[in-house]
């Protein structure tokens, strides 16, 4: 329909928007007029919508990481366990991924991690499309460069055993419950230990909880002594010192 | 013409339309907005950060000077002199030290940052293993790319030092450094950076003659 056909109907009508006008419109002109009302409620709606949407489809946001991380004050060891209770598996719907970890962090910047990572349905982080399900995650740097895994994953709502420990040829062992799940050779042995809480998105929950914090190797382990803030760049959430072995990382003040 | 017709199928079809444009709007609309935002989560899951040129050493680090950075090491600190990498270059140098709550022993190590040339330099002392290239292929074991593929080897240095060689850019996150990793006396030398191979080793055969 040329716009002249519009123009020409609408002044038939006298120009004004009464139904009485509208009904005497062409055909061609009331489906462009709907299309265009429909165009501006659907553009409106998505915008409106879109981030309640993008929670529950899995979006990250900017590329930005949120941890929150505590230490036993910065004494050099072989490793790290949390146990009895252990380490909380939380299970909530993310935005984009959440992770709850132990790790023991070497001088030079290598490190060796373990925890469980929840990533977000259709999200892609450490080889999977995520689910929303708490899995099993190991993480290593050696030699500056970074690898994570999978393994499997873990039941919610429930305290598990972590541990990651070095022996004296630097080779590092992964255990959960117990059970060792890889062992590699890194580039170091001493190393901080420390707990971290992380998400990736402002949609994300990063609540920890590390109960019955140790260090040592296997199977000498001993109860931290101490515990400090050793980071964090969290807008929202901050960890919490209950005791030298019990952190946690919840919303509100802590430091 | 399939819209003319009564008043009931011209409403009918009016509706359809109606609905039409506007899931066609919503659903343009919400792609090109989630195209602003990352489907995947490119960032390391680490304790941390990962190390950069700004800051290579982990959180527990202190600025220092190259003066307090050879003290703290215990001995010298041999920064190259050639291949385009000079001590004058040298930027900003970190340090940070551990005390091992069992042995008692204090593990050191220097960061010296060359940021015109985006290198820097590392040295832990005493090294964290013998060197040898039985350790670094071990090390290497573990080092593959997301798709399966080695990205360090074992390389001999003149002298027949052995060292590891790490292709820049090739593990999960596609940001690491290249590296060259070897032990001279009992100190470990790192040579990083977004360079090329041929480079880092050129570096590192630099550092290895000054130490003698």
């Amino acid at each position: 329909m040329r716009r002249s056909e519009i123009v020409a109907a609408a002044r038939k009508t006298g120009g004004g928007l009464s139904r009485a006008a509208v009904r005497a419109w062409p055909m061609r002109a009331k489906l462009l007029l709907v299309a265009c009302v429909g165009v501006v409620i659907g553009s409106t709606a998505a915008l409106l919508a879109y981030p309640a949407i993008a929670h529950a489809a899995g979006t990250c946001g900017q590329d930005v990481t949120y941890n929150s991380e505590a230490w036993d004050g910065g004494t050099g060891h072989n490793g790290v366990r949390v146990s009895n209770p252990g380490m909380y598996i939380y299970n909530f719907t993310e935005g984009c991924r959440q992770i709850s970890s132990i790790g023991s962090v070497a001088p030079d910047n290598d490190e060796a991690e373990i925890g469980w990572l929840n990533v977000a349905s259709g999200v892609s982080n450490c080889g999977i499309t995520g689910d929303n399900t708490p899995r099993l995650m190991t993480v290593y740097v050696n030699g500056g460069a970074y690898t994570c895994s999978l393994h499997g994953t873990l039941t919610a709502n429930q305290s598990d055993d972590f541990s990651v420990w070095g022996d004296r040829s630097d080779l590092w062992t992964w255990a959960h419950n117990g059970s060792n799940v890889i062992t590699h050779t890194l580039d170091f042995r001493d190393s901080i230990s420390a707990t971290n809480g992380e998400r990736h998105s402002t949609y994300d929950s990063a609540e920890s909880l590390f109960n019955g914090m140790q260090n040592g190797t296997s199977p000498n382990w001993n109860a931290w002594t101490n515990s400090e803030c050793y980071g964090g760049n969290d807008p929202d959430y901050t960890v919490v010192l209950h005791s030298a072995t019990d952190i946690s990382v919840a919303r509100g003040s802590g430091c | 013409m399939i819209f003319i017709g009564s008043g009931h199928k011209q409403r009918a079809s009016l509706l359809v339309v109606l609905i039409l444009a506007a899931g066609v709007a919503f659903t343009v609309t919400f792609v090109v907005k989630s195209q602003q935002h990352v489907a995947t989560a490119p960032q390391a899951n680490v304790i941390g950060q990962l190390p950069t040129l700004a800051r290579p050493l982990p959180s527990y680090a202190k600025e220092t000077t190259l003066a307090n950075a050879a003290t703290a090491l215990g001995g010298s600190l041999s920064l190259p002199n050639s291949t385009g990498l000079e001590a004058s270059d040298a930027g900003a140098v970190w340090s940070a030290s551990l005390t091992d709550q069992d042995s008692g022993g204090t593990v050191t190590t220097v960061a010296v940052t060359f940021p015109v040339q985006g290198v820097v330099m590392e040295y832990t002392h005493p090294a964290p293993s013998d060197g040898s290239a039985g350790h670094f292929q071990a090390m290497a074991d573990a080092m593959v790319s997301p798709g399966g593929t080695p990205i360090a080897q074992v390389i001999t240095l003149p002298g027949g030092v052995p060292a590891l060689a790490v292709q820049q850019d090739s593990d999960e996150t596609g940001a690491n450094f290249g590296e060259v990793i070897f032990n001279t006396g009992n100190t470990e030398v790192r040579v990083m950076g977004h360079s090329p191979q041929e480079m880092l080793q050129g570096v590192a055969q630099a550092v290895l003659a000054q130490f003698g």
